[in-house]
């Protein structure tokens, strides 16, 4: 269990570390300024979802960190909009946890919009500038398609971690005996 | 009593957390200027920055091959009998193209570094920001080269943008991160090189298009028009361009005009800049 426990922490750590170098050199140079393909969204989905706490919420809290400290903004822009998106799912996987491929492609979908606006929000409420126009709403909408095709390929990946799929506890706990 | 207690810890500690996160935004967007980034995100940019450079040096090298070699592949198939005559004879045909593209443009970065009268460094870019909503990249000089925060960044063609070091866009010993003038937080103090009018340039997250705003209203600028910085500011010497108008428009929301500039430095194809480190002696 403690070996579990250190190596999902390990994997995070350094999943997340390659996921920023992944996003700031290959996807880059692949979609340009135009789309923001995010692997980080995708674990924070993950966890959010099928991650017991208190490693759960820790882990999203570095996972967002880590993205923001390089993020080209705010820090704590990403860290907001990461901690959102957890709480978002953290809060409806009591009673939608998404196990079927379709339902987690429908959750990443509608998060995603989420994830998006919660980011854009944060941008004109705290750093301001005009952020609405520097992304066209069909590139907006291609993204969150984008992103949530990698959330079902970090999906794929962590499901078969040792340590990561533990939502027994907390999700399928029954709520009256 | 033990289950209601680990059960609130279980609901607590999540928006505990979200919570603190909303509070470290809000310090941050109030205190920009005064705190810089933590200890951790040093560290974290420290990190990733060796995989940035390695990254950046292995695709200019395989762009290289490509160019030289797999380019030539198609022709090879061609040709038979001359074929590694051929072949040997063009990659180094194209090495030597390459290295006298190299150096032309670092000639005239050179040539553009003695017109200015400042000390400058050297830098290649090695990565880029992590969201559509910000235009910020990373270079491979830091502290150690001389490179600090505010300092003015330029290219042969013109302006670039500025060196940061605050939380988010943070700059090491070793790497630096460059807000480019087309972010949508970035203002710069310009000038209308022909009429002399002052305004402030503003990103739009476009690298084709910048906004030039606050002109006064008895400006009269025509399409075609130089801009340059003034100098307002003490970020950016004067004199450098920043780009050339292309369309003038009415503001909407005052009687003064406002136009739509082409910036000088083609931010899609930027690979050498020069950060300028220091008025020369």
């Amino acid at each position: 269990m403690i070996k579990d426990r250190i190596r999902s922490w390990a994997i995070i750590v350094i999943f997340s570390l390659f996921a920023v170098v992944f996003q700031a050199t290959v996807l880059h140079s692949i979609f340009q300024d135009n789309l923001e393909a995010s692997l980080i969204f995708g674990l924070i989905l993950w966890i959010g979802f099928f991650k017991t706490n208190p490693d759960g919420v820790l882990m999203s809290f570095l996972l967002a960190g880590i993205q923001g400290v390089v993020s080209g903004t705010l820090s704590g822009i990403f860290l907001f909009a990461g901690m959102s998106l957890y709480l978002v799912c953290w809060i409806l996987r009591e009673r939608f946890a998404p196990r079927t491929i379709i339902g987690q492609f429908g959750f990443a979908l509608g998060l995603g919009i989420f994830y998006k606006s919660a980011l854009l929000l944060a941008l004109e409420l705290f750093v301001g500038g005009s952020f609405f126009r520097v992304q066209s709403f069909g590139y907006f909408l291609l993204e969150v398609l984008l992103n949530a095709v990698l959330a079902l390929l970090v999906f794929a990946l962590f499901s078969r971690l040792p340590g990561f799929f533990n939502l027994i506890p907390e999700v399928v706990e029954p709520r009256r005996p | 009593m033990a289950i209601f207690y680990l059960r609130s810890r279980r609901v607590i500690l999540p928006f505990s957390l979200w919570l603190a996160s909303l509070i470290l935004l809000s310090v941050q967007s109030y205190q920009r200027e005064k705190i810089g980034p933590s200890p951790f995100a040093r560290a974290v940019g420290a990190v990733i920055s060796y995989p940035e450079r390695s990254y950046s040096y292995v695709k200019s090298g395989v762009i290289r091959v490509w160019k030289s070699y797999f380019y030539l592949a198609g022709v090879e198939r061609k040709n038979l009998l001359l074929q590694k005559q051929i072949t040997f004879l063009e990659i180094e045909n194209q090495r030597m193209q390459e290295q006298a593209l190299e150096n032309a443009r670092l000639k005239s970065l050179l040539g553009f570094k003695d017109s200015i009268n400042y000390q400058s460094v050297p830098a290649r870019i090695i990565g880029w920001d992590l969201t559509t909503y910000a235009r910020t990249i990373t270079i491979n000089v830091g502290f150690k080269a001389g490179v600090r925060k505010g300092q003015a960044v330029i290219s042969a063609q013109g302006l670039v943008g500025q060196i940061l070091d605050e939380p988010g866009r943070l700059s090491g010993s070793s790497f630096a991160q460059v807000l480019l003038i087309t972010d949508p937080t970035s203002r710069v103090s310009v000038v209308i090189e022909r009429t002399r009018d002052r305004g402030v340039v503003e990103g739009i997250g476009d690298e084709n298009k910048l906004l030039l705003k606050y002109l006064s209203p008895e400006a009269r600028p025509l399409p075609g028009d130089l801009v340059v910085t003034s100098g307002l500011g003490g970020i950016f010497p004067p004199g450098i361009k920043a780009g050339v108008i292309e369309k003038i428009e009415q503001n909407p929301l005052s009687s003064s005009p406002q136009g739509w500039v082409k910036p000088g430095a083609d931010f899609a194809h930027l690979e050498e800049i020069l950060v300028l480190t220091g008025k020369e002696e």
